[in-house]
């Protein structure tokens, strides 16, 4: 069954279908958040908020004006900007950088070094990243999200390779 | 094939947007052409890492705190909107707050009062009521499990 169908069966009272919603999309949704606010506690809250918002507002999606992801990731995209706001001691770095190591089992150490590259990017890069190429979102469901041109998601994709591979160049 | 047609070519690529066509001609040039080699090559050699970075594991309590949170909104959005706005002022735990409102409307239109009836001792009354009802609410509140009450704040915990 698709999002979009799970999403229609909630409006219509089935909490079945809001928990398998949940089941599919937990995991992502709070790895986004982790990325984004860098601290696991925040991304834990706020990917929580996030399922109660679509709970409450499931009725505002709109089948015919996108697919069921794009909505939920806006939806994660501002509470993470709220969680930002109103945490005052978050740091875009910090020491950070220990607390959020990937606990997966990894054969490749690239992919840690990647991503331990990848979260030190400025927010503005770091996010176009994250969306396009470890949540599968295209660059013009990316731009509807963060409110910017597709054109402009793709300048920055294109940005955070250059500084990523600079960075590489310097270790 | 000109290079700054290529780098084009190559966001097209880092944005999961080229055709396999565009794929074979940025594979073409990059070998005819070192400089654009040096440029391109770690980049397209991330990209290929980005498709194997994991999924950070959710907290062992993610589910469990959600469950709560969950009920906790159920709760909030059966109560009426007086005492939402309740629950508003006092934060945590609904049922300190009721008791409290009604410990505080006890003390004020206290039946106790009119029976004592004696004017200059009215403040003492209402005084001991109010301590006692707080001690009281204390009590209850230690003696029982309030976790499901529990209405969270957004905070950082
Ligand atoms: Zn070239």
């Amino acid at each position: 069954m698709t999002d979009e169908q799970l999403a229609q069966q909630i409006t219509e009272g089935n909490r079945e279908a809001f928990h398998e919603l949940y089941e599919r999309h937990k995991k992502g949704i709070y790895n986004f958040a982790l990325r984004f606010l860098l601290d696991k506690n925040l991304a834990e809250d706020a990917a929580h908020n996030v399922f109660l918002l679509v709970f409450e507002h499931i009725y505002q999606f709109d089948f015919r004006k996108g697919k069921f992801t794009t909505w939920l990731y806006s939806i994660t995209y501002h509470e993470c900007c709220k969680m930002r706001k109103r945490n005052k001691k978050f740091s875009r770095l910090g020491d950070g950088e220990e607390e959020i190591k990937n606990e997966s089992n990894y054969d490749y150490n690239d992919a840690i070094d990647l991503e331990r590259a990848m979260l030190r990017l400025p927010e503005i890069y770091r996010l176009p990243i994250v969306m396009t190429k470890l949540h599968g979102l295209t660059s013009a469901e990316c731009a509807s999200t963060l409110g910017i041109s597709e054109t402009n998601v793709k300048q920055r994709v294109f940005r955070a390779f250059k500084i990523l591979k600079e960075y590489y160049n310097i270790r | 094939m000109d290079c700054n047609k290529i780098e084009q070519i190559i966001v097209e690529v880092l944005t999961n947007a080229a055709s396999d066509s565009d794929v074979e001609i940025v594979r073409l040039h990059l070998s005819e052409c070192s400089i654009c080699r040096e440029q391109f090559m770690p980049m397209l050699a991330m990209n290929k890492t980005f498709s194997i970075i994991k999924q950070h594991e959710i907290p062992a309590v993610f589910d469990e705190r959600f469950r709560q949170k969950l009920l906790a909104q159920k709760i909030t959005s059966e109560l009426s909107p007086a005492l939402k706005f309740i629950v508003e002022i006092f934060g945590t735990n609904i049922r300190f707050a009721i008791i409290s409102i009604v410990g505080a409307l006890l003390s004020v239109f206290s039946p106790i009062e009119s029976l004592i009836n004696i004017y200059q001792w009215n403040i003492i009354p209402t005084f001991l009521l109010i301590i006692s009802l707080l001690i009281i609410t204390f009590i209850i509140k230690q003696s029982f499990n309030w976790n499901t009450l529990i209405f969270y704040r957004r905070k950082n915990v």
